[in-house]
């Protein structure tokens, strides 16, 4: 009688069980952990994407009208792009950083949508400096420097020619995006 | 006749024990299975709208002139439709499927043609620092 009962509920089965539930478990984790680096991965690369588009498009162009740091408007309707070159690639127009940094505190949302930095969190920050014979000086600092919340930061940087002395002015680019609810891993 | 009752009532408990698991097991796989199919359209999806968006930034980027192609696929992985939609004033192309929506930045909003793509070639022209969507 006694034995006939052992061997349904047998400590073989209750292992069994045991590992089953471990395993499901496991299993979930895995997935858990796989989806999120999914996630990451492609927020990542999108930050990089992000990151070196708004590096080439403010290096290669004049921006859209090329001499939209006139304008007494700045807004996403009056200006369709930006770029620091002043006629041609590589070369840049120092006021139009000017006129950048000048309008920094106002329009930092402007500029955001203006450089395709777009999507949950996303923020820049933007340091022009120009190389004075010795050391590199700054010219501008725009956007917000990456806080205690930044959870991924993308640095770029690139160099630009003065049309007149044919001096170095260095862009650096951070793209870097904030912890926001759901998205933080 | 007691031995063979005890035997009843505990395969008994057994069989609920495995079934509730079994339900469990299927539950959850079935949740993974939407996750998965969810996470491949979006990343379709995704693909299909960057791919749209590095044409028109890049034909920017690189000057009067430029011209990019690309071929936009008929649906997204696992079979969902979808639509593509320019929209130069939110400075974004914009794919929505199975009512999710994507959308990729532009870098311009100065742009002419085809708001809205389909299956098939289409081609940006970069004409004056205005880009041409055409298919």
């Amino acid at each position: 009688m006694s034995r006939s009962k052992a061997q349904i509920f047998s400590i073989d089965f209750v292992i069994a069980l045991m590992l089953f539930v471990v395993i499901l478990i496991v299993s979930e984790w895995a997935w858990t952990t796989s989806v999120e680096k999914i996630y990451f991965t492609e927020g990542r690369n999108d930050l990089e994407i992000l990151a070196r588009n708004a590096a080439s498009i403010l290096i290669q162009t004049t921006g859209n009208p090329p001499n939209w740091h006139n304008l007494s408007d700045f807004n996403t309707t009056n200006v369709s792009s930006l770029g620091f070159a002043k006629n041609r690639p590589w070369f840049i127009d120092e006021n139009k950083v000017i006129r950048l940094n000048n309008l920094n505190n106002t329009n930092y949302s402007v500029y955001k949508t203006l450089l395709g930095i777009r999507g949950p969190g996303y923020e820049f920050h933007m340091n022009v400096s120009k190389f004075n014979r010795t050391h590199f000086e700054d010219l501008a600092l725009i956007g917000e420097t990456p806080n205690a919340s930044a959870e991924s930061v993308v640095k770029i940087s690139r160099i630009m020619l003065s049309g007149d002395d044919k001096n170095w002015t260095k862009i650096t680019l951070k793209v870097w995006k904030t912890c926001v609810g759901a998205s933080c891993y | 006749m007691k031995q063979k009752s005890q035997v009843s009532v505990e395969l008994i408990t057994l069989l609920v024990v495995l079934t509730g698991l079994f339900l469990v097991i299927l539950s959850v796989s079935e949740h993974r299975e939407n996750q998965l199919t969810g996470i491949k359209q979006y990343l379709s999806a995704k693909d299909v709208g960057d791919k749209v968006s590095w044409s028109i930034n890049s034909a920017l980027i690189s000057g009067y002139g430029s011209k990019r192609t690309f071929y936009i696929p008929a649906k997204l992985l696992d079979g969902a439709n979808f639509n593509v939609t320019i929209n130069a004033t939110a400075r974004s192309v914009i794919i929505t499927w199975v009512g999710r929506h994507y959308k990729s930045p532009l870098l311009t909003s100065n742009l002419t043609g085809n708001t809205s793509l389909s299956m098939g070639e289409v081609n940006i022209t970069n004409i004056m620092g205005t880009i041409n969507v055409s298919q």
